[in-house]
């Protein structure tokens, strides 16, 4: 009998197109519900107001702050917003779940299909409302640049581009890794909350912080990668060294998810009943 | 027996029970906690990187250490979550099986409450403890027992008055559908009014004879200025009087609200 | 038929699983914090058995009698504690693809189907999963809309479908891959007559079109009788029988158990010398009595002709007390399997 994926690449290409599907179908399932829509677009407006008085109210009593102007710091939190975002949409509507896959046994229905069940367990729902939050980001990052009267060039915006990408995969693999504490401690429903907070942080620009913290925010938390280094990329004054740790951290981070996700997959399947 | 004192009993048991159930969650009480301070911490952070570089803000470093160090705990004493469960409750119906029984039907939602802070009490003061500890140079601690009584003194009313407003939110479901924008919006308005993310001495000088006088200062924000400091004793005592006004007036009108909507419910059945 | 390589072989299939005790009261909940007492439970014991290619078997059991246990560690879900098991040549719980896609599982209590889109969305998620062609899957597709009559379905959301119709399209989601063993677990629990019948005709069909082994679990008999040539006893984690249907019914006798209400007193003592009844009960205007199963439609017959009949229940008797019967008959006759 022929197998299911002659080579590794027919693999991931099957799991890419199973992908497209997820979000084709989510594209579907919430054009039905355009109230959903608006109160999201509203909520997150909301939250960005609230999160950025602190900024405002700062910068009124003082016109910069370690180097950085009100603008650059509006900037960083149109990146804040862009990848609280996107991370909205197509990670925490999983990870939320987590609890839920556990004690409903819905993990069972999941672990019989030939897919990865990590991927599918990460990836599988789609909250496309939340794309409404990534496009706010995008005005409010833009505003910030142009006030800050940043010039860019290509070479910086993939800089910026790589650094996003690491900070999200990076972000991603702390959330998932907190997540599958689920594995052991039944309810991890305050996870999802926990980590949005400590999310906060990524508000502000790294040097705001006292160096352990700093440290902690590059390392264990990265927001580091996620907002503070694309903006200073974009400024022009950030060189390749950051991006390549970048990349290396978030290849060490994935390896290291799936060994607890392997873990708590050991654990589960030899105690269900 | 009469009433109150029935109804405080009933809370007795109903808060032990509760706490008997809900500390089988082990580990997402800590979680939970730790999730609450981390937004105090990193204001805390910000600020006095702001002040040391430069920043003129009308309040010092000491009384910015002590408000953030302090604001996790009195939010979490303060708190209330039930106006959404209650809205619920009447919207279902589900008051019914509480208005045949001899006792409030808002004593399920106290114990709650109680039960709930005092086991996140459990979690949370420790890890206020550690970073008090970091601090403890850069804080204004009271020397004398006064101020921490009027302090506790405060916070029970602060809890009060929360509790109260909530009641009244939740009261309008008796007419209203839907409540639950309402009791977003309330929780959106109170965080930034009650001072929980940014303090009140720091807001623009054109909004302070607002802000200085609306309810959510005295839910939050005036019990922690009896600590961080900067409140003459009689500026501490006028607060504390304005307090337990609002308390009671919060009181009276959900009083009435609550009346008037049970007298509506119990008219068309439930 | 069968096939000289079993598709699936256990030989002393054991699971064991650890827990601990949760004491009522605030001082249990207190000290459970910080003291845990643990407890083992044997589920499945040392059960050993295979099933060959194209087979229908049935696996019988009281609840809790280890049934679905061992068809999770069949299906890869849970792993052994000890004993070889051995499906298409794969250990399940390594849950190799390759291995995945020859099986499918359908639990009557849990569905798999996405509840707010239309049927044929969780079907074409399927068909990305499983690696389908657009033909194989618009073949598939079509065949078993057909079987099951559910082509006006595939359309309308799941959450919109009756329990019966739901149950088929479970079914239909299960099979679009063409698996080669599908295990179900208590899956027509909760459907009316009508509905249980056109499941059984169609697994039927799926076995005796495309040969595919079928194992399902059940308390329900008329299930295991109208599908299963083989059938297999679990109780108490252990295999208690494994034989065939007509072998099963003979030595166990499972019985029907019939009660009739009429609009009059009856004098029903001749019931008791009737072939194959036993238990006769008489309260007024009931009568109730348990007979064999081949002696069902006669003593019915005779039912109706003792008066004025005004309701008439039959059903069948415990899955206990067959196993009771068979227990019973294994000390006085000696050893069956």
């Amino acid at each position: 009998m022929s197998t299911l994926d002659r080579t590794w690449w027919h693999k991931q290409w099957r799991h890419l197109r199973l992908w497209r599907r997820f979000f084709a179908q989510a594209v579907v399932r919430e054009t039905h519900f355009r109230a959903h829509f608006l109160t999201t677009l509203l909520v997150g407006l909301v939250q960005l107001g609230l999160g950025i008085v602190p900024t405002l109210l700062l910068f009124g009593f003082t016109s910069e702050v370690h180097g950085w102007s009100r603008a650059e710091v509006i900037a960083l939190v149109g990146v804040f917003q862009i990848v609280t975002g996107l991370l909205a949409t197509f990670v925490a509507p999983n990870l939320n779940r987590m609890t839920t896959y556990l004690t409903e046994g819905e993990l069972d229905g999941v672990l019989l299909r030939p897919v990865s069940s990590q991927f599918y367990l990460t990836l599988r729902w789609i909250n496309v409302a939340e794309l409404t939050n990534v496009a706010s980001g995008i005005v409010v990052l833009v505003i910030g640049l142009v006030q800050a009267d940043i010039a860019f060039g290509a070479g910086q915006v993939v800089q910026a581009v790589v650094l996003v990408t690491c900070g999200l995969v990076l972000l991603t693999a702390v959330w998932s890794a907190m997540s599958f504490l689920a594995f052991w401690l039944q309810s991890v429903n305050p996870i999802g909350f926990v980590f949005l907070n400590l999310m906060e942080a990524g508000r502000y620009p790294l040097v705001f912080f006292p160096a352990a913290v700093r440290t902690f925010l590059t390392f264990a938390f990265p927001v580091a990668f996620a907002t503070t280094f694309p903006v200073r990329a974009l400024a022009g004054d950030l060189g390749w060294e950051p991006v390549a740790l970048g990349v290396a951290l978030a290849i060490v981070a994935q390896g290291l998810v799936r060994l607890v996700w392997r873990r708590g997959l050991l654990t589960y399947s030899s105690a269900s009943s | 027996m009469s009433t109150l004192a029935r109804n405080l009993r009933v809370v007795r048991r109903m808060t032990a029970a509760d706490i008997a159930q809900q500390s089988v969650y082990r580990g997402a009480w800590i979680i939970f906690m730790l999730a609450n301070i981390t937004m105090p911490i990193i204001s805390l952070l910000i600020w006095r990187t702001a002040l040391a570089s430069g920043a003129q803000l009308p309040v010092d470093e000491r009384y910015i250490t002590t408000y953030f160090v302090l604001l996790g705990f009195v939010t979490m004493a303060t708190s209330s979550w039930m106006a959404g469960f209650l809205a619920q409750d009447i919207r279902l119906g589900k008051l019914s099986s509480w208005m045949v029984r001899p006792a409030s039907l808002l004593t399920g939602f106290v114990a709650n409450n109680l039960s709930e802070k005092f086991l996140k009490l459990f979690a949370l003061v420790p890890m206020i403890g550690i970073v008090w500890w970091i601090f403890r140079d850069s804080m204004n601690i009271p020397a004398g027992p006064g101020r921490w009584a009027l302090f506790a003194i405060s916070l029970l009313l602060g809890a009060m008055l929360v509790f109260t407003i909530d009641i009244l939110i939740a009261s309008l479901a008796f007419w209203m559908d839907d409540v639950s924008a309402l009791v977003q919006a309330r929780v959106i308005v109170a965080s930034v009014l009650s001072g929980a993310v940014v303090p009140l001495a720091l807001m623009p000088s054109w909004s302070k004879g607002f802000v200085d006088h609306q309810p959510f200062r005295y839910t939050v924000s005036f019990p922690v200025e009896i600590v961080a400091g900067q409140l003459t004793g009689h500026e501490l005592l006028v607060g504390l009087g304005i307090q337990l006004g609002y308390v009671v007036v919060f009181a009276a009108i959900a009083r009435l609200v609550w009346s008037a909507g049970i007298r509506a419910y119990s008219a068309v059945g439930a | 038929m069968h096939s000289v390589t079993p598709v699936i072989a256990a030989h002393d299939l054991t699971k064991t699983y650890t827990f601990h005790q949760q004491r009522a009261g605030l001082g249990g909940a207190l000290k459970s914090l910080v003291k845990r007492k643990y407890e083992t439970r044997l589920a499945v014991d040392r059960v050993t058995f295979s099933i060959g290619q194209g087979e229908v078997v049935g696996l019988l059991g009281p609840n809790g009698a280890g049934k679905t246990t061992t068809l999770k560690m069949l299906s890869g879900l849970l792993y052994t504690t000890s004993g070889d098991l051995q499906v298409l040549g794969h250990a399940p719980s390594d849950r190799k693809h390759d291995y995945l896609r020859r099986i499918a599982l359908v639990m009557g209590q849990k569905t798999m189907l996405w509840w707010d889109v239309p049927a044929m969305e969780s079907l074409l998620l399927h068909k990305d999963m499983y690696g389908l062609s657009t033909a194989e899957f618009d073949r598939n597709v079509a065949e078993l809309a057909e079987l099951l009559e559910v082509e006006h379905l595939l359309n309308v959301q799941v959450r919109k479908t009756s329990l019966g119709e739901r149950m088929k399209l479970e079914l239909m989601a299960a099979l679009v891959h063409g698996p080669e063993i599908l295990f179900l677990d208590e899956p027509t629990i909760g459907l009316d007559v009508v509905a249980k019948a056109r499941v059984r005709s169609f697994l039927a069909d799926v076995n005796r079109v495309r040969g595919t082994t079928i194992l399902i679990t059940s308390h329900d008999m008329d299930d295991i009788e109208a599908l299963c040539s083989r059938v297999m006893i679990i109780d108490h984690g252990r295999l208690q029988f494994d034989g065939g249907l007509d072998e099963l019914v003979r030595t166990a006798r499972p019985r029907k158990l019939v009660r009739a209400t009429y609009a009059t007193t009856v004098d029903a003592v001749r019931l008791s010398g009737l072939d194959g009844v036993t238990a006769v009960e008489v309260s007024g205007q009931q009568v109730a009595l348990e007979a064999d199963r081949e002696q069902a439609g006669a003593v019915m017959e005779h039912l109706t002709r003792l008066g004025p009949l005004v309701d008439l229940d039959v059903s069948d008797a415990d899955i206990e007390d067959i196993m009771r019967d068979l227990f019973l008959r294994r000390s006085t006759l000696g050893d069956l399997s």
